[in-house]
């Protein structure tokens, strides 16, 4: 019985992959209606999501909001409400192509974490705030996520515009700087520091206690070959680190001193390594949560633990996701056919609607709770500062839409970063502890 | 004299360069970016650097002790032993308050002036440069029905006719513009209470078992507490369940129920390998055990409950359950219950309870902050402003009115709705001819 609820989330999982490839078909074969099944589809789908979060409520004793699993899911509801809002609004049935995916990976991702039935809650989570602050927090991330997918097609669809016709994928000068800025430097940068035998090295080791479930060492392909052997992150971590930065800046920078013809492309780097660091970032939570790889607790140097997994990981993927955007993207990115001017209401009034859900839910119910429960409205707890983080980036977003010069890709790109750090608070909880880490313990 | 008057000028200059600095966009832009910038850094430094208790003197020491001389000194001239109080971060936030208290002294006017004095566009040739515009050509009723039409869809409208011309402005939602102006008051609010609480805040813990009085001094407190019982709750035990045995030598996990109150428990011993990481060893051997013997994790308490009475002049006023969430409050001071002491022990076998007490002024603040910003959000974020333009000029039997809409965000739906008018005007105006 208790598992009607994964069920159900099942149902509307499907329902909105189903939606998914109707808005592809309907793009694709331009006929209204299956715009409008698809959206029909999508907005049935709310219903079982809906209901899986009251049945979960019901066993549960107390409103499912006190795990990652159940954050992403109603994060993955507010998406599709979303979704729907804007296409009554707009009357537009094709934003659904790149909304309804971001649900998808969601629940995807929310059917990784653990869920299972969670009836007792520790003392400091049995409060009438947790349900609004959480549930007012997951929904302003929602809408963010709404805001940067269509501030990430705008960009996408902004350099389109830029491209001239016919320009070939990479040409040979461009070859060289990603070998110069993408392999040259991260690799230069790890050699030198294994040489000067610089530390931090910190340990991703692989897990040794037996304690809390299934051994696994499957990431010998880290630990080259033997799982006992800790290995050093730390360089890793900085030698890619430092060769992402030079690359996502230096590569479009050197291009134009080098006078190398502009393809227009270095919104897409960056769009890339955006991607990139987003992905690995979920790949290494949920290796971390499974794991296989194992944080050092109360080390200082946990954070390469992390961040070097991620690196190592979108070191790969950018160019990866370079390549594909850059075979594929030009010709289905034109079909789309919405407008840049839309594209940019959208992404502006998704943060309208999810800036206020997320400064009340998030940084205000927070602080009045903290106030009960710890008698402290802010205690600058990790959590707390990547809520504020979030806050102070869409914050400087709404004042920065005013200036004229930051309109357009500089708003969008902004959008893109504050996804990112959303993300990044997201999974805080793995790397940085504080009060905020209930689950990890 | 001459001399001083022109230095008074100079001085005006100069003031009124950073006043204009202040109140500009770009220095808020520029100030929210830096300060977000500060944050992460300051998230990651707290990670990095070595811990300290937060007090100068042994942050000093102890940075010397890890990291040396020149380091130390960088380290500890940047407060980074507390990095959010420290006096570079700080005085950003205080930059940024100033920034908030010029807009706001800056923009009340403007905006005030924009929501309650009507603005008509009279050239002819503006109604052009705004979109959406529109020019109707009707009879001499066409301009009162653009009136009742604009009415009906909730504008309110203002008029300024001379002879022959008329001017109309329209408006809808124009309060949400007082929105943003709002938000930034509350937020003044909140890190004024912010800082209050932070300077002067009075935090100390008492500890205390059932029967004792908590007031180390009852007449600053004005009153005093007494502990009438403490008890601690616990969730039954369940499968997948950590608890301690044998004073933390051992962990146990529990792998099934019995159903005659005992358990199977497969049994680790962990062994310190250095700072905490547990290398824990599997013995895996099959043991009963009653919760007595085991010690059941933090993690399994449901609730800490202390029953305090409040005694005034030696009258019992109330008498609280405070428990995790639920503080006593009283003559703002607030009771949490904090922590407890499982070695001294009352006679029934209760345990001490430790609570902490807080007192701050800044508390009124932090609320009215919340309230104003919450409203100022939903007025500026969730009600969109529209404003419509128009002028008619009227000859012998013919009105020429030229139409134009404007408002600040979600333009293609105001070109939808300004559609939307035009056409319901045309409808009238087809009824009225046939």
């Amino acid at each position: 019985m208790e598992r009607t609820d994964s069920i159900l989330f099942g149902i509307a999982f499907y329902s909105y992959l189903t939606s998914f490839f109707l808005y592809i078909l309907h793009i694709a074969l331009k006929r209204q209606v299956l715009g409008k099944i698809a959206t029909l589809i999508a907005a049935a789908g709310v219903l079982p999501h809906t209901v899986a979060f009251i049945f979960r409520w019901i066993t549960q004793g107390h409103v499912p909001l006190a795990n990652m699993y159940e954050y992403m899911g109603l994060m993955s509801w507010m998406v599709i409400i979303g979704l729907i809002i804007f296409i009554v609004r707009y009357r537009n049935p094709r934003i659904g192509v790149f909304i309804v995916p971001i649900a998808i990976i969601l629940m995807v991702t929310a059917s990784l974490l653990p869920s299972e039935v969670n009836k007792q809650l520790m003392p400091a989570l049995q409060s009438t705030w947790l349900a609004i602050h959480v549930s007012m927090a997951a929904l302003g991330s929602g809408a963010f996520l709404i805001a940067f997918s269509a501030g990430a097609l705008y960009l996408l669809a902004s350099e389109m515009e830029n491209q001239p016709k016919n320009s070939k994928s990479l040409s040979k000068p461009e070859w060289n700087l990603f070998a110069v800025f993408w392999i040259g430097t991260p690799l230069l940068v790890m050699f030198i520091l294994t040489l000067t035998g610089i530390l931090p090295e910190s340990m991703a080791d692989t897990r040794n206690l037996h304690l809390l479930g299934s051994q696994g060492h499957a990431i010998t392909l880290f630990t080259f070959g033997d799982p006992s052997n800790p290995l050093h992150w730390g360089r890793q971590a900085i030698g890619l680190g430092i060769g992402m930065i030079f690359g996502a800046i230096g590569w479009p920078i050197t291009r134009k001193k080098l006078k190398i013809p502009d393809t227009g492309r270095a919104q897409r780097i960056f769009m890339s390594l955006c991607l990139a660091l987003l992905i690995s970032a979920i790949m290494v939570g949920f290796m971390i949560k499974s794991g296989w790889i194992q944080l050092t607790p109360r080390s200082y140097l946990k954070i390469f633990e992390f961040f070097g997994p991620v690196l190592f990981f979108s070191w790969f993927l950018t160019p990866l996701f370079f390549a594909v955007t850059n075979v594929s993207s030009k010709r289905w990115l034109g079909k789309i056919g919405v407008e840049r001017s839309v594209l940019e209401e959208i992404a502006y009034s998704a943060v309208l609607i999810g800036y206020p859900l997320y400064t009340v839910g998030a940084l205000f119910a927070g602080a009045i709770w903290a106030e009960q429960a710890w008698g402290t409205w802010w205690s600058w707890d990790p959590k707390e500062v990547g809520a504020l983080i979030i806050w102070l980036f869409y914050t400087l977003f709404l004042h920065a839409r005013y200036q004229k010069q930051w309109k357009g890709d500089r708003a969008a790109m902004l959008l893109v970063f504050g996804m990112m750090m959303v993300f990044i608070s997201f999974f805080g909880n793995y790397f940085f502890g504080g009060l905020h880490s209930f689950e990890v313990t | 004299m001459e001399n001083k008057q022109n230095k008074n000028d100079e001085n005006q200059d100069s003031f009124d360069k950073l006043w204009n600095t202040f109140k500009s966009m770009r220095f808020a832009i520029i100030l929210l970016l830096v300060i977000t910038l500060a944050s992460i850094f300051n998230l990651f430094a707290n990670e990095f650097i070595v811990q300290t208790n937060g007090t100068a003197e042994n942050a000093r020491m102890i940075f010397d002790r890890t990291y040396g001389e020149p380091r130390a000194t960088l380290l500890s001239f940047f407060q980074m032993y507390a990095p959010y109080r420290s006096w570079w971060y700080t005085s950003m936030l205080g930059l940024l308050t100033l920034s908030l208290l010029i807009c706001v002294i800056d923009r009340t006017p403007i905006v005030w002036k924009k929501i309650t004095k009507p603005h008509f566009i009279q050239d002819i040739d503006n109604y052009d440069k705004i979109k959406p515009h529109s020019l109707l050509k009707g009879s001499k009723q066409t301009f009162d029905d653009l009136i009742h039409i604009l009415k009906s869809a909730g504008y309110r409208i203002r008029l300024s006719e001379t002879d022959n011309v008329k001017h109309v402005h329209a408006s809808r939602n124009l309060f949400s513009e007082f929105g943003p102006l709002i938000i930034h008051v509350g937020f003044i609010l909140l890190i004024i209470g912010g800082a209050m609480i932070a300077r002067g805040e009075l935090r100390m813990h008492v500890q205390g078992l059932p029967g004792d009085l908590l007031a180390p001094d009852e007449h600053r407190w004005g009153f005093n507490v007494r502990v009438d019982d403490f008890q601690i709750e616990y969730n039954p035990l369940r499968k997948n369940q950590i608890i301690r045995i044998d004073d933390d030598s051992r962990i146990g996990k529990i792998v099934k129920e019995n159903g005659d109150g005992t358990f199977d428990i497969e049994q680790y011993r962990p062994k310190e390998d250095y700072l905490s990481r547990v290398k824990a060893e599997r013995l895996s051997n099959r043991i009963d055990t009653k919760m007595g013997r085991g010690r059941i994790d933090q993690g399994n308490i449901s609730d800490y409950i202390a029953t305090l009475t409040v005694i005034e002049d030696g009258k019992e006023i109330m008498t609280q359950r405070v428990e995790v969430n639920h503080p006593l409050r009283h003559r703002g001071y607030r009771f949490y219950q904090s922590s407890f002491n499982d070695q001294l022990v009352d006679s029934q076998g209760r345990w001490t309870t430790i609570l902490e007490v807080r007192r701050d002024k800044g508390s009124v603040f932090i609320w009215a902050g919340i309230l104003i910003v919450t409203l100022g959000l939903i007025m500026g974020l969730y009600f969109t402003p529209r404003e419509i333009f128009a002028k008619c000029t009227l000859t012998e039997e013919q009105s020429t009115i030229h139409l134009a809409g404007r408002t600040t965000r979600n333009h293609s739906l105001l070109v939808r709705h300004f559609d939307k008018l035009l056409s319901k005007m045309e409808h009238t105006d087809e009824i009225r001819s046939s």
